[in-house]
Parts: C-alpha cells; sequence; structure tokens
C-alpha cells in the first residue's frame, strides 16, 4: 500500500492531465458530430456535392434553383433539426438520469413523449384547432399535454417531497395512463386519422421547417446555460441526497427546476420531430463512459455525443433506401441498439 | 484556532408513531474534543447527526452552533458543519479526485481546491485511488474518500456516522488518529458515532450514550464505561480491563 510516494503537486498535475484528457475527448465528439452533420447535409437523392453544399451555404447565389430549394428549404431545416434535436434529447437525458440518479432514466421515461402523442393524437381525432398551420397546430397541442403531464409530476413531487423513487413511480404511471387513453383514442379513430397518428408519433424529421429551428434553439439557449449553472449542485448530487443537502443543497428544488427544464427539452424536441428514442439513452451512457460524470464534462460531452449520432442516424435513414426518407426513429433504435450493446459488452469500468 | 460549541435541546423526532428522538438534551459540546456517541442500532444515533448536520428537520427542538462566540444562523450551518453519512459515494463516475472537490469547490476558485484537494489526499495517504472512479473502489477505500471529502472543507464540527465501519484495523486506527489531530490542531468539534466501544475508549474525550431516542449518560470514557452502563444499554455482560489510562472492554459470557 506504501504507494504514497505522490506529492500534492505532483497529483495536482496529474488531475489537470485527466481533465485536458477529458476535454480532448469532447473535442473529438464534437469533431464527429461536425463531420456526420456535413455527411448528412451531402448525402441524398439530388447530387449535390460536397463543395457545392459548402459554398451555397455561404453563397446561395451559386447553386442552380433546384439545387438552392433542395439545399435551403429540405436538407439544411432537417439536418439542423438533427442537431438541435440530438442536442436536446441527449443534454435532457443525461440531467434525467442525474435527477433520478437512474441509469435507466431518458427524457421520455417520466411520461413526456405518452402525454405529447396522446396529445396529438387527441388533436387528430377531435380535430382541436387552436393554431392556422396544422402542423404548427398538432406539435402546439403536444407540446401542452406533455408540459401538463410534467406539471402534474412537479404538483405531486412537491407534495410528497422529490425524492428521485417517487418521480419515477408516478411518472410510470402516468405512461400507462397516457397509453390506455391513446389506444382507446386509436380504438374510435377512424383509418385515415390512425394512419396519421402513427406517421405523426413516428420520430421523423421530415416535418422540420425553419421555424422548429428557431423555437428548439431558443428553449436551448435558456435550458444549458441553466444547467450549467446548476452543474456544482447536480455533480455533488451524484453523491447522494444526504451528502448534498449537507454541503447546503436544496435537493428537492434542484431535482423539479431540471426537471422542469428537461421536460420543456423533450416536450419541444417531440413537438416537432416526434419521438425519437434511444438518443436521450445512449447520448449520456458514451459521455459517461469517456469523461465521467463531473458535470462539466458530461453536459456538453452528451450534448456532442447526441448530436453526432442523431446526425449520423438522419445521413443513414436518407441512404439505406434511395429517395425514401425512412423515419429516424426507428434507425436510431435499429443501429443504436447493437451499437449500445458493443459499448456495453467492451467496457472495462464497472459503473452503475 | 476556532472556538466551537453545539447544544442540542429537547430534540423530537418521530416517523409515524416510531419515536426515534424523544426529547433528546446534550450537554454542550466543546472546541477540540472528540466526542463518542454510542448506543444499539436504531437508538437514534444517526437521526442526531443528520438534525445536527441541518440534513433531517426535527419536530421539536433546536440545534445550537456557536463559531467564535457567534451563533450561526441555521440556514449557514452548512458552511460550518461536515457531515460524513453513513452510506458511502456509492456508483457515480467521479473519479475520487473530483469526489473530494466537489465538497471544497463552492465558495473557491478552482486552483485553490486542487492544491487543497492534493494535500487532504495526500495526508490520506489515497493519493494512488485519486484518478479512479468511485464505482472502482472498495468499500473501505471510498469511505477514506468520504473522510477526505469532508476534511477539505475545513468544517469547526465534524460529523461522522459510523466512519470506520468499513475499514481493516490499520485504517481505523488511522482515520480516528486523524479525526483526533485534525481537532487538536483547528479547535474544531468532532461527534462520532461508533459501534466499536474500544476503539471509542481510546480515541474519544467524551461519549454520548444513547437508547430509544434519549441520552442515558454523558462523560469522559473512564467514568462511564462500566459494566452495569454497558448491561443497561446493550444487554451484554462485560469486564473492563485497563490498558495504560485507556479502558479495554472485555465481553464475557
Amino acid at each position: 500500500m506504501a504507494i504514497a510516494s505522490e506529492t500534492p503537486s505532483s497529483l495536482v498535475r496529474t488531475h489537470r492531465a485527466v481533465v485536458r484528457r477529458r476535454w480532448t475527448l469532447i473535442g473529438l465528439l464534437i469533431a464527429t458530430a461536425t463531420i456526420a452533420f456535413i455527411v448528412s447535409t451531402v448525402v441524398g437523392p439530388i447530387d449535390i456535392g460536397f463543395m457545392q453544399v459548402i459554398h451555397g451555404v455561404f453563397d446561395p447565389s451559386a447553386l442552380s434553383e433546384t439545387q438552392r430549394t433542395v439545399l435551403w428549404k429540405l436538407r439544411l431545416p432537417m439536418s439542423v433539426m438533427a442537431v438541435l434535436i440530438g442536442v436536446s434529447l441527449s443534454a435532457a437525458g443525461a440531467q434525467m438520469q442525474t435527477i433520478l440518479n437512474n441509469p435507466l432514466a431518458e427524457p421520455f421515461t417520466l411520461g413526456i413523449s405518452a402525454a405529447a402523442a396522446l396529445g396529438g393524437a387527441s388533436a387528430i381525432v377531435l380535430g382541436w384547432s387552436f393554431l392556422p398551420l396544422p402542423q404548427l397546430n398538432l406539435a402546439f397541442v403536444a407540446w401542452v399535454s406533455a408540459i401538463a403531464a410534467t406539471s402534474l409530476i412537479v404538483f405531486f413531487s412537491v407534495l410528497r417531497g422529490a425524492s428521485s423513487e417517487t418521480m419515477i413511480l408516478l411518472g410510470i404511471g402516468l405512461v400507462f395512463m397516457f397509453q390506455a387513453m391513446l389506444a382507446l383514442l386509436q380504438y374510435k379513430a377512424s383509418t385515415e386519422a390512425l394512419q396519421q397518428i402513427v406517421f405523426w408519433t413516428m420520430g421523423s424529421l421530415t416535418r422540420a421547417t425553419w421555424l422548429g429551428n428557431i423555437v428548439l434553439a431558443g428553449v436551448l439557449l435558456i435550458a444549458l446555460p441553466w444547467m450549467w449553472v446548476l452543474s456544482w449542485k447536480l455533480t455533488a448530487l451524484r453523491l447522494g441526497d444526504e451528502r448534498a443537502r449537507a454541503m447546503g443543497i436544496n435537493v428537492a428544488r434542484v431535482r423539479i427546476t431540471v426537471l422542469i427544464l428537461v421536460s420543456v427539452l423533450a416536450a419541444t424536441a417531440v413537438a416537432f420531430a416526434g419521438v425519437i428514442g434511444f438518443i436521450g439513452l445512449v447520448g449520456p451512457h458514451i459521455a459517461r463512459l469517456l469523461v465521467g460524470e463531473d458535470q462539466r464534462y458530461f453536459l456538453p460531452a452528451s450534448m456532442a455525443a447526441g448530436a453526432g449520432i442523431l446526425c449520423a442516424a438522419h445521413a443513414l435513414s436518407l441512404v439505406i433506401v434511395p429517395g425514401i426518407a425512412i423515419p429516424i426513429g426507428i434507425i436510431t433504435a435499429l443501429v443504436g441498439v447493437p451499437f449500445f450493446f458493443l459499448i456495453i459488452m467492451t467496457r472495462k469500468r464497472t459503473q452503475w | 484556532m476556532v472556538e466551537t460549541s453545539v447544544e442540542v435541546n429537547g430534540l423530537h423526532t418521530a416517523y409515524g408513531k416510531h419515536q426515534v428522538l424523544d426529547n433528546l438534551t446534550v450537554a454542550p459540546l466543546t472546541s477540540g474534543k472528540v466526542v463518542g456517541l454510542l448506543g444499539p442500532n436504531a437508538c437514534g444515533k444517526s437521526t442526531l447527526l443528520k438534525t445536527i448536520a441541518g440534513v433531517h428537520k426535527p419536530q421539536l427542538g433546536t440545534v445550537r452552533v456557536t463559531l467564535n462566540g457567534k451563533q450561526i444562523a441555521p440556514k449557514e450551518h452548512f458552511r460550518h458543519i461536515g457531515y460524513v453519512p453513513q452510506d458511502l459515494p456509492g456508483s457515480a463516475a467521479l473519479t475520487a479526485f473530483e469526489t473530494v472537490m466537489v465538497s471544497a469547490s463552492r465558495d473557491s476558485s478552482s486552483h485553490g481546491v486542487e492544491n487543497l484537494a492534493a494535500e487532504v489526499m495526500c495526508d490520506l495517504k489515497i493519493s494512488h485511488l485519486a484518478h479512479r472512479y468511485l464505482s472502482e473502489l472498495s468499500g473501505g477505500q471510498r469511505q477514506m474518500v468520504a473522510f477526505a471529502q469532508m476534511l477539505v472543507a475545513k468544517p469547526a464540527v465534524m460529523l461522522l456516522d459510523e466512519p470506520t465501519s468499513a475499514l481493516d484495523l490499520n485504517k481505523q486506527l488511522f482515520l480516528l488518529a486523524q479525526v483526533r489531530e485534525q481537532v487538536r490542531a483547528t479547535g474544531a468539534l468532532a461527534l462520532v458515532a461508533i459501534h466499536d466501544i474500544n476503539l471509542s475508549a481510546r480515541f474519544c474525550d467524551e461519549l454520548l450514550v444513547m437508547k430509544e431516542g434519549t441520552l442515558q449518560a454523558q462523560g469522559s470514557p473512564r467514568d462511564l464505561l462500566t459494566p452495569e452502563l454497558l448491561r443497561a444499554v446493550f444487554e451484554v455482560e462485560t469486564e473492563i480491563l485497563h490498558h495504560g489510562d485507556t479502558p479495554v472492554i472485555a465481553t464475557v459470557s
């Protein structure tokens, strides 16, 4: 045991080397995500070369009209949305796992997606219309439903004390209830409405618009700095509620604040792109394996991992069947799960 | 040197019908002392520590903490009280170094915290664990890390809930010696819940003996540890031997 030859200053040096390695890994994740973003913008049925895409981004007039329309109205809205939703869902998943103290948690654990699907389906079947544009109306109803579900959990958590177990149990209960209500709606729905519901709930980027991207970016601009401010408290929370409380942290308040931020991120993502599963689970797991759970590294690494995976899945969804964009929610799970298994089987450390 | 004291007055805590602390009053605990907290399982030791730490709110009663003659507002207790809970920091993918830094990083610049964390870890001879994840450490190693995490915040009052429960004999003695050294050097006060009566006799200046949520006795180990008290509290027959000044408790059938 006499390895105590290390001095404080050498210990600080090795710690700094660990920190440098973490930032290098985060840099690599960001680079990977950037490449995946570019690839997902370049691939597609209409041939626009790599250099043309780069050129067309900075100077749209350099492209033919068809190319310009394809790039600016179809490809860029989708690939930008892939980045924004990848970041949103992965950051949301990372914090959900942190506040629920559970590696199986993801942004939709507490019923956000079930509530959004129920809301969307209700709008389709019952013809609710609050906004003039049908797509925007659906997104709006789904968003409001998801936020209402979260409010329910927040309300009960405040009543019962915000322990992670209470939140998980409430959330699982809500998921079952919303699913049953959705099933009831589907049972009563016409074939046409049923088809619409199924397509709407299937995660897909084909509905991407610049308006959606602006809203997603706006939500991220509020949620991420807020999470960053809470990063010390969230790191402390990983050491247990009691330890965190003894450090003067209002554990319940942190949990509920973060739950609300996560819910807004996830609800916005679902509203614009339906249920894209798996990103919010696997993004944080990749981040955790690479940089650990100190929030200063965990949060940015999760964001970069999520963006990278979703961009890659988006590119893949465009090329598997030429000319058809397969709903990305299918790809993320189909390709992601084997990859996830590979990570789990090859990891050395015994986390969770 | 700091001057600190802790006074506990009339604490009541019940979980449902189960009374955990029953009008618990403790004579003032003062600076520079290691105070041992003895008692059977579920007698309220942990609840008392949590209440002093501010982690748990009592239904009745007060905890008064003073620092250099001034009373500390309950909301500020956490700045001066270090608490090591019974459960160990478990599955987190945080390195031991990051864990130790967490409790110090709130008020200081990151640079100062790094140096402080490194010094404490070297003092406690756990520098070789610094860059391993908590999930890779043994229970005893995590217990040392938890202790380091508390020390790094330089608390005036240290609350330790069975800090030696997962440690080998050598580390048990080492950790308690560190507690005593810290208390003597800084004027801090340590309250240590512990099951090993012989260790408490050796390292503690004062003992609190609890049973069923009440205080049974308070005093120095030499005065307090008698076969009568141990029979009344633990229902065990003992014989008190002596090793120098220190009482040694032998159980007899």
